[in-house]
């Protein structure tokens, strides 16, 4: 299913419906399920190329209803090694392409039910989950239709509360704001996002031309362009399309976690990754940074040691991280780059930290030019390490990094992050502005309300006719 | 459940009333066009759609009443070679219209010819006669000239013009308009606002997207007139025309056939049909085996029609002298009139001299 068709939203519509005909929990439990299962079909033209996933999914229950009864390190490890391989065999990473079924199947949403396999099996070995869950709730929590594609990454705990609540009423704000957030949206995800796109794909087609004269200005700047605009497009995308499935989940009483909170505003790499993808920057330090720190923590007890131990974590921590966006050999620079970037950024508050003192670092982190410049380093380290999801080979990528050299690379770099730095305060007036004009016309009531729902649907229709397209949502991909 | 419900009207409802207020305001933004008996693709960059194809897609009811018409069709060359003001002194019987839609091949060709009956009956069809200008440039497979880059099933402009709005659905015969001929003023307001925005949005952002874009240039007819190609631009012509072509050895045999099915159920159907095998620059001949595969083919094409009532072949092979032409392909001002002189005395011919076209007229001269 597109989700941006028409025939999404008439799933996402009659779900809902369906969902309310009766309040009792068991019967919600079941349209839930069935509506799991709806989403999961959709994405196969044939029973055949679902059967890899569901083995998969088989392979996970067992090994949880193993670790709940056996709750040893070893077994554990050994549950997490085996979903692994079978993990990376189905994904069919570069280093795998020789070796594969010999039929075609569908593998989306399996990084996302790897997550969730991964957290039940170490938090029922652990112990954090007292109960192993039975094969229904482990396929309404694995296969969740709202999340499985790509996230949010709920815990077991906040699916246990949502089933808990199943039957809470709805009232007409609670509705209304359900509406306004998925009109939001697609908002972002066809008319935002969309115009990124269409900017990106005109202006990058002309790196890659063959008679393309690298190392000029012009294809500097088509560069920082392309950059810059691929980062928009990727954020009002994947945001949008998390609007829509917060605003359909609260309709159907699920208090799904947030997985944005205006990234670009962070003023530096490690505080970008705590507000995007936020459900994912927390499993990974659950279940990769927080237990490697502590196993080389008891390996090098030296509290002198201990910070630069934390680089070495963020290292491969977004190293993993990086490398499981994609399957292909360019996501293994991708990883690289996170890593750096996140060790680069710990290093430097180390390094600040213990030349200026905790007190005068953040007096410095808070003066306005240095908030700037860190705000657009960000954005701008980000953005061009992103140029790995679209130059989509190791070739391409060689390609365009000879034709921009290092003065083209450093020139994109500088060019960035000084722009950055000096739209983003008069950017954020505007809105602020904006919103108080909102505020003073008293544009919050119930018709107002409803005139900006419908008024959104209708730029996005605009939109979608102008550029027409119906822009997929490229996370999916990942 | 009736929250939902209810909330579900409401929002419809203030959809449909800003929707309402938006069709209500491109009318005032941009009012209707006095009906014109006769269509000029070229003119739609002056109008509110714009595009050749939208312009086109919503004035095509004009050609309804019966009356003898000649309709040009073919590319861009097409589009400049054969002015109908140029053509139409030489044409008195009959009304001269451009129907001509840049880069177009044989499918598009016929989507046209389709776009034209539908808003025929049967009766106004028998005065048609179809001027087709082609070039081995008009036989390129779709697949190729609009690549799953940018349209995922080589969607024809005029595909995406039939299904943009969801007045026509994708069938096994091919598109099926939803709306019979006469809902076509109709379709045109709903979708107003459309039109309107896009046309606003392409006056606000043309000068921007021609600075950052890959687009073709837009010049004056003076400007055309002084141009000379150089060898750098010849260059990059070819290797253009390498890859709207495919890649390819040949031209495409499947845009053969279906230009030849084209023209076999036009003659069937007692249409008339002129055939202009458009010349392009001698340069141009030489550089690509194209045009010299797409001239081996249309003996056959003579072979198959030449003898039949209504059908027309006419060459101009003797106007290809580079420095007549503004690039590879199109011709400068000077050499369009002599193809529109040309031109239009052997389309009057057909359309005003032949036994099927005295025996049109006959009921009007009635």
């Amino acid at each position: 299913m597109n989700f941006t068709s028409p025939l999404f939203y008439a799933f996402l519509f009659l779900t809902v419906l369906a969902f309310h005909v009766s309040a009792g929990a068991a019967y919600r439990k079941t349209v839930l399920s069935i509506a799991n299962l709806v989403m999961l079909a959709s994405f196969s033209t044939a029973w055949t190329e679902l059967l890899p996933l569901a083995a998969f999914l088989v392979l996970g229950y067992g090994l949880l209803r193993m670790v709940s009864r056996d709750r040893t390190t070893f077994t554990m490890a050994a549950s997490l090694l085996l979903i692994l391989l079978v993990y990376v065999f189905l994904k069919q990473f570069f280093f795998l392409k020789a070796y594969t079924l010999p039929f075609a199947y569908t593998v989306i949403g399996l990084s996302y039910i790897l997550f969730r396999m991964i957290h039940l099996i170490v938090d029922v070995s652990a112990g954090e989950i007292a109960v192993a869950p039975s094969p229904l709730e482990y396929f309404r929590y694995t296969c969740h239709f709202l999340c499985f594609v790509s996230g949010p990454i709920q815990t077991w705990q906040q699916f246990k509360n949502d089933e808990a609540n199943l039957s809470a009423p709805l009232n007409s704000e609670l509705v209304l704001a359900a509406f306004s957030r998925v009109a939001t949206g697609l908002l972002k995800v066809a008319v935002i996002a969309a115009t990124a796109h269409y900017l990106f794909e005109n202006v990058s087609v002309q790196i890659f031309l063959p008679d393309a004269a690298g190392g000029s200005i012009g294809f500097y700047g088509k560069y920082a362009f392309s950059a810059a605009s691929y980062t928009a497009y990727l954020y009002y995308n994947f945001s949008g399309y998390m609007d829509i499935v917060l605003g359909v989940g609260s309709l159907l009483g699920q208090t799904l976690p947030e997985n944005f909170d205006r990234p670009f505003t962070a003023r530096s790499f490690l505080e970008f990754w705590q507000r995007w993808h936020i459900t994912l920057s927390l499993w990974f330090k659950a279940y990769v940074f927080t237990p490697l720190m502590l196993r080389l923590v008891r390996l090098v007890p030296s509290p002198a040691a201990t910070a630069y131990l934390g680089v070495l974590c963020f290292f491969v921590t977004f190293l993993l991280m990086g490398i499981w966006h994609g399957s292909t050999s360019v996501f293994v620079i991708y990883g690289f780059l996170m890593g750096l970037g996140a060790s680069v950024n710990k290093l430097w508050q180390v390094g600040m930290t213990s030349t200026l003192g905790k007190k005068k670092y953040r007096l410095m982190q808070d003066s306005g030019i240095y908030s700037a410049l860190s705000r657009g380093l960000t954005f701008t380290y980000f953005a061009m390490a992103l140029t790995c999801l679209w130059v989509y080979s190791l070739d391409q990528l060689g390609l365009l990094t000879k034709r921009l050299g290092f003065a083209g690379v450093g020139s994109a770099l500088v060019a960035l992050t000084i722009g950055y730095a000096l739209l983003y305060s008069p950017c954020q007036l505007v809105l602020q502005g904006l919103k108080a004009v909102a505020l003073r016309m008293r544009l919050r009531t119930v018709p107002a309300e409803n005139m900006l729902v419908a008024s959104r649907l209708l730029l996005v229709l605009f939109v979608m006719g102008l550029l027409n397209e119906s822009p997929e949502f490229v996370y999916k991909a990942f | 459940m009736g929250l939902i419900l209810a909330q579900t009207v409401r929002t419809i409802a203030s959809f449909l009333l800003l929707y309402g207020v938006l069709i209500a305001g491109s009318f005032l933004i941009a009012p209707k066009d006095r009906a014109t008996d006769i269509l000029d693709t070229s003119l739609a960059p002056n109008t509110v759609y714009a595009t050749a194809t939208k312009y086109l897609f919503f004035n095509r009811g004009t050609l309804s009443p019966p009356r003898p018409r000649v309709l040009i069709l073919g590319s861009s060359d097409a589009d400049l070679g054969m002015r109908p003001e140029q053509m139409q002194g030489n044409i008195p019987c009959a009304q001269v219209s451009n129907l001509a839609i840049g880069n177009s091949n044989a499918t598009e060709i016929r989507q046209t010819v389709d776009l034209v009956h539908f808003v025929q009956r049967p009766e106004a069809r028998l005065g048609n006669t179809f001027v087709f200008g082609v070039w081995y440039g008009v036989f390129g497979d779709s697949k190729d000239r609009w690549p799953a880059s940018s349209r995922k099933n080589a969607e024809t402009d005029i595909d995406l013009e039939l299904y943009r709005y969801g007045f026509y659905r994708h069938t096994p015969e091919g598109p099926h308009s939803l709306l019979p001929p006469s809902w076509l003023p109709m379709e045109d307001a709903l979708i107003r606002p459309f039109i309107v925005a896009e046309a606003v949005a392409r006056q606000l952002t043309g000068k921007l997207r021609g600075e950052f874009f890959i687009r073709p240039p837009n010049r004056t007819e003076a400007e055309r007139e002084a141009a000379h190609f150089s060898a750098d631009e010849r260059r990059a012509a070819t290797a253009y025309w390498y890859a709207q072509l495919g890649r390819k050895d040949d031209i495409s045999s499947d845009e053969f056939s279906e230009f030849e099915n084209t023209i076999a159920s036009l003659l069937d159907a007692h249409e008339r049909v002129v055939v202009v095998d458009l010349p392009i620059p001698q340069w141009h001949q030489e550089a690509m085996a194209y045009d010299a595969k797409y001239h081996q083919r249309l003996p056959d094409l003579l072979k198959k029609f030449g003898g039949r009532q209504g059908f027309a072949f006419f060459n101009l092979s003797d106007l290809n002298a580079d420095d007549d032409y503004s690039d590879e392909v199109h011709p400068k001002p000077h050499l369009a009139k002599i193809w529109a002189e040309r031109i239009g005395k052997t389309v009057n011919s057909v359309a005003c001299h032949s036994s099927e076209a005295a025996s049109r007229q006959q009921p009007e001269e009635d």
